[in-house]
């Protein structure tokens, strides 16, 4: 039973559409929040109500806590779905909407407190025992930041303890320039997040990102919904997300779900959120890297091949409802690939390129899922992240769903703006990552090489 | 096609000029409703609000009035008077100087106020105190005479 009646949307782009498609879905109201920028979107369009709420700048608009609480409370919605990005795993959005007799449709303020510092993340996962690559406590330029790199060993990753999006990460190959690289990541992370504390980590050069989906309700129940392999990456931004992760064996699947189920149990995690690891193949392990509390951009890989839609189940969950399932009932089924597509031109760059849209032909068919904000005549506004959308596909096994994908990418016919389309299919073809033998390194080495010839 | 702030003045100016006594242009969503009053002389303009203040400046002869709004700084609640149940700041009829302070928007408690940009009287408000009123919403009429 949905004790939720109206739910105001506090994001843009795909997923405010997405947000407001699952609440209509449920027979929810949707008021959806827009900076002047975005009137004409589509999320303005499916809305029940929509309200603007400030200029395009998103710190005017959509990162503003009290205008979107002010907003959800004077339009009557009884609840906040933050999406993901702007204020998703805000601490503050999530007290204040809840202190304010709302519904936040995340998990609990602490939660996202407690894994938003990740040294405090990685402290917790180590008294619980799960594997942790070799790293180091907080970390600042001296004598004492060599002793700790040389006892890790090279090449090292310096990261943002309060970090994300790959903001304030450094890979380091030699001692030589670690102070550098530690004063470069220091000034970045401190811009990005407004703290600059370090700290380094061994790096695992043919690694994969794989992760972990949680799902929990308000009454201590938690799920696991399988894993994604996520590791073609630029600048650590994810590019292609699949479900399963085939580079697991059983064994290391299942160690890798329990250890989520461990993380997210200790957390007493509500809603859907993400436990992230890297997974070093040859040596058949494990480590923990972080969680991430909210909704994932990747989120559709998983409900393709569960058949459960997340962000319905993050509504209902929200609403008091138990977990309608038990972990025996998920079933898994075929294999599911995502690419983000982006307004960008890759051989300038990555370049990004707004503007008018003036063919938009998406394809269609069994198992071909698009989510996306974008429409024939819509302009791709310049203010915001270039996503313009996540083309995803489903078959009965990798190879038939990357073929399936090709052939999708191949009839999709987009005018007015330069995507990454082309790229993307170029990577999906590339021999390597059809064998399915790439790492976290892999795009960014084949960038680099190609830049070379 | 959308018309700039220029070029609204410029098409004011011509009928101004012209021996026409009423216009109306519609472009790209903005209506541009134009009349001359043999009365009061005053030319009245009226457009769709993305253009917020564009035609406030548009000055046709002389001793002229013209209507312009004022619009939310914010997202927020509608308050007419800084104390609840009190006088308010402004009404209908109130002559108001620019950088007068005609009401409040209430975000969750922090009141942004909402300045004159012009010196005028207020002939309409156009939303209800203690509504929601989204940025840049129309709240008050504003009449100018401009010598």
């Amino acid at each position: 039973m949905m004790k939720l009646s109206r739910v105001l949307v506090a994001n843009r782009g795909e997923i405010a559409v997405r947000i407001i498609r699952a609440c209509q879905s449920l027979g929810v109201e949707t008021v959806a929040v827009v900076s002047t920028a975005d009137r004409e979107t589509m999320a303005a369009q499916l809305a029940d109500r929509t309200l603007c709420i400030g200029p395009a700048s998103a710190t005017e608009s959509y990162l503003k806590i009290d205008t979107l609480v002010a907003a959800a409370l004077g339009s009557g919605c009884d609840a906040i779905h933050p999406g993901y990005g702007f204020r998703a795993e805000s601490p503050e959005l999530a007290d204040k909407t809840r202190e304010n007799g709302l519904v936040f449709v995340g998990p609990q303020g602490e939660t996202m407190r407690r894994m938003a510092n990740k040294l405090q993340a990685r402290e917790e996962a180590k008294e619980l025992g799960i594997p942790l690559l070799p790293g180091s406590q907080l970390m600042t330029v001296g004598p004492e930041a060599h002793k700790v790199a040389e006892s890790i060993g090279w090449p090292l990753l310096i990261k943002a303890a309060a970090g994300g999006g790959g903001k304030g990460m450094k890979l380091v190959f030699s001692p030589d320039q670690l102070e550098g690289a530690l004063s470069a990541a220091g000034a970045e992370a401190l811009a990005a997040f407004g703290d600059g504390s370090l700290y380094l980590e061994r790096f695992v050069p043919k690694a994969h990102h794989v992760e972990v989906q949680i799902l929990g309700d308000s009454h201590g129940d938690v799920v696991h919904l399988g894993e994604r392999d996520c590791s073609v990456q630029r600048r650590y931004q994810k590019l292609i997300e699949e479900a399963p992760a085939t580079v697991l064996s059983p064994e290391l699947q299942s160690s890798l779900r329990q250890a989520a189920l461990v993380i997210a149990r200790n957390l007493n995690y509500e809603s859907a959120g993400t436990v992230e690891f890297l997974v070093d193949p040859e040596a058949q392990k494990f480590y923990f890297l972080e969680v991430n509390a909210r909704i994932q951009v990747e989120h559709p890989v998983t409900e393709m091949v569960t058949g459960i839609d997340l962000v319905q189940a993050q509504l209902r969950v929200a609403s008091g409802e138990p977990l309608w399932f038990r972990q025996e009932d998920v079933v898994m089924s075929g294999h599911a690939v995502e690419v983000r597509i982006n307004a960008e031109d890759p051989s300038d760059n990555f370049r990004p390129s707004p503007g008018r849209i003036t063919q938009w032909e998406a394809p269609r068919g069994e198992g071909i899922r698009l989510d996306s904000h974008c429409f024939e005549g819509y302009v791709v506004p310049p203010f915001y992240d270039s996503m313009i959308g996540k083309l995803i596909v489903s078959g009965p096994n990798r190879h038939e769903a990357l073929k399936k994908l090709q052939t999708a990418l191949d009839a999709f016919e987009v005018s007015g703006i330069t995507t990454t389309m082309p790229f993307l299919n170029s990577l999906i073809s590339h021999p390597e990552f059809q064998s399915g033998d790439i790492s976290t390194s892999w795009l960014e080495n084949l960038l680099r090489a190609e830049a070379e010839d | 096609m959308k018309l700039t702030e220029n070029e609204v003045l410029e098409i004011i100016s011509f009928f101004e000029k012209s021996h026409f006594g009423a216009m109306q242009l519609e472009v790209g969503g903005v209506l541009l409703d134009l009349r001359k009053s043999r009365l009061s002389e005053a030319t009245k303009t009226t457009h769709s609000f993305e253009y917020g203040a564009a035609a406030q400046d548009a000055s046709v002869g002389s001793s002229q009035v013209q209507l312009s709004t004022l619009n939310a700084p914010a997202l927020g609640v509608l308050r007419l008077a800084p104390i609840s149940d009190g006088p308010t700041l402004v009404e209908v009829g109130s002559e108001i100087t620019k950088g007068d302070i005609v009401a409040l928007i209430d975000v969750l408690g922090t009141m942004s106020p909402v300045v004159a940009e012009k010196s005028g009287r207020i002939s309409a408000l156009l939303c209800e105190e203690y509504s929601l009123v989204e940025y840049h919403q129309e709240l008050f009429e504003l009449e100018t005479v401009d010598q």
